[in-house]
């Protein structure tokens, strides 16, 4: 089973997000800021997907994948920004710290399992 | 010493926003008309730094088993008045939500709907940590409200349902509500994007 890490700081997102993915069978896990995550991928977490939001507070997306692509283990792992920010220069800019891709919100259920499908093999 | 506030004077400076909208203010007030849908005020009292958005939920999803998209689609309009808010030095732990609207304007199956609103406004505040410290739903009316960043107050003001309101509420909730359900044309920046 793949695992994917959900980051946002919004509660919402979390519960709806990861009750998406769990339905389509995949194994969630969750964290509620960058740190956070960046502490799961330092236990060495095995994860195969990293859907992160853009703007948090603290560690921005951007901040945190640059982070998280130092790691030995997670320089290849797909990375995709889940956002409400649309903006074409937020998207270089997470493109070029190493995203896979990028979904607008309000994503569907539908897209969001689509776009994991085929980033995810 | 806490700022003397006339309603009528904010009223008549607001900006005002429509259904999908939302703005975030300092100095000037925000005024919006309300039906069913409903009104979230955000106040960061340090900054006094306040915002409102004016939002429905889409009607149920095609699955009837399914109603993720709805609630996405209704974090998506708290979520960017949050980050609106945050961007300017706003932050979540200092916020505290007044809200509004959900009211009951046409049939019973209306005011299901205007329900829908309120509850979901109230449990996303409450599921993420914003207090709400006023509110005022339900109801035959159609709602004015008035949110201030001078002080943090809002002003609510109900008024019975007339056919002017069916007119001039109802028509443009419903067209915002097409909006939400109608599938989103592919544009120079695209929903989904692969690198």
């Amino acid at each position: 089973m793949k695992t994917i890490l959900l980051v946002d700081d919004s509660a919402t997102i979390l519960l709806s997000i990861s009750n998406i993915l769990t339905k389509a069978g995949y194994a969630v896990e969750k964290a509620a800021n960058a740190n956070e995550g960046l502490n799961k991928f330092k236990t060495g977490l095995k994860v195969d997907l990293l859907i992160t939001d853009l703007n948090m507070p603290g560690m921005n997306g951007i901040e945190f994948i640059k982070e998280v692509r130092k790691l030995p283990n997670y320089k290849f792992m797909p990375i995709l920004f889940l956002t409400t920010e649309s903006q074409q220069s937020k998207k270089m800019e997470a493109k070029a710290a190493g995203a896979s891709g990028w979904l607008v919100k309000p994503a569907t259920a539908d897209e969001l399992i689509n776009t994991i499908k085929l980033v995810v093999r | 010493m806490q700022a003397v506030v006339d309603p009528k004077e904010l009223e008549r400076t607001a900006r005002n926003i429509n259904p999908g909208g939302w703005t975030v203010e300092t100095e000037r007030s925000i005024a919006t008309l309300l039906g069913s849908c409903v009104a979230v005020c955000l106040y960061d009292p340090k900054l006094k730094l306040a915002g409102m958005n004016h939002f429905l939920l889409p009607s149920r999803a095609a699955r009837q088993d399914d109603d993720t998209d709805v609630i996405l689609n209704g974090d998506y309009s708290m979520e960017v008045l949050v980050n609106s808010m945050m961007a300017k030095g706003a932050r979540k732990d200092r916020m505290v939500a007044k809200a509004f609207g959900g009211g009951t304007i046409v049939t019973s199956i209306q005011m299901a709907i205007g329900q829908r609103n309120s509850e979901f406004a109230k449990e996303w505040l409450d599921r993420e940590g914003i207090k709400l410290t006023a509110s005022d739903f339900g109801g035959a009316w159609s709602r004015k409200v008035i949110f201030t960043p001078l002080t943090g107050e809002a002003f609510c003001r109900r008024n019975p349902i007339t056919q002017d309101t069916l007119r001039t509420v109802v028509r443009a909730e419903q067209d915002y509500e097409k909006s939400l359900v109608k599938p989103v044309a592919p544009a120079a920046g695209k929903r989904v994007e692969l690198f």
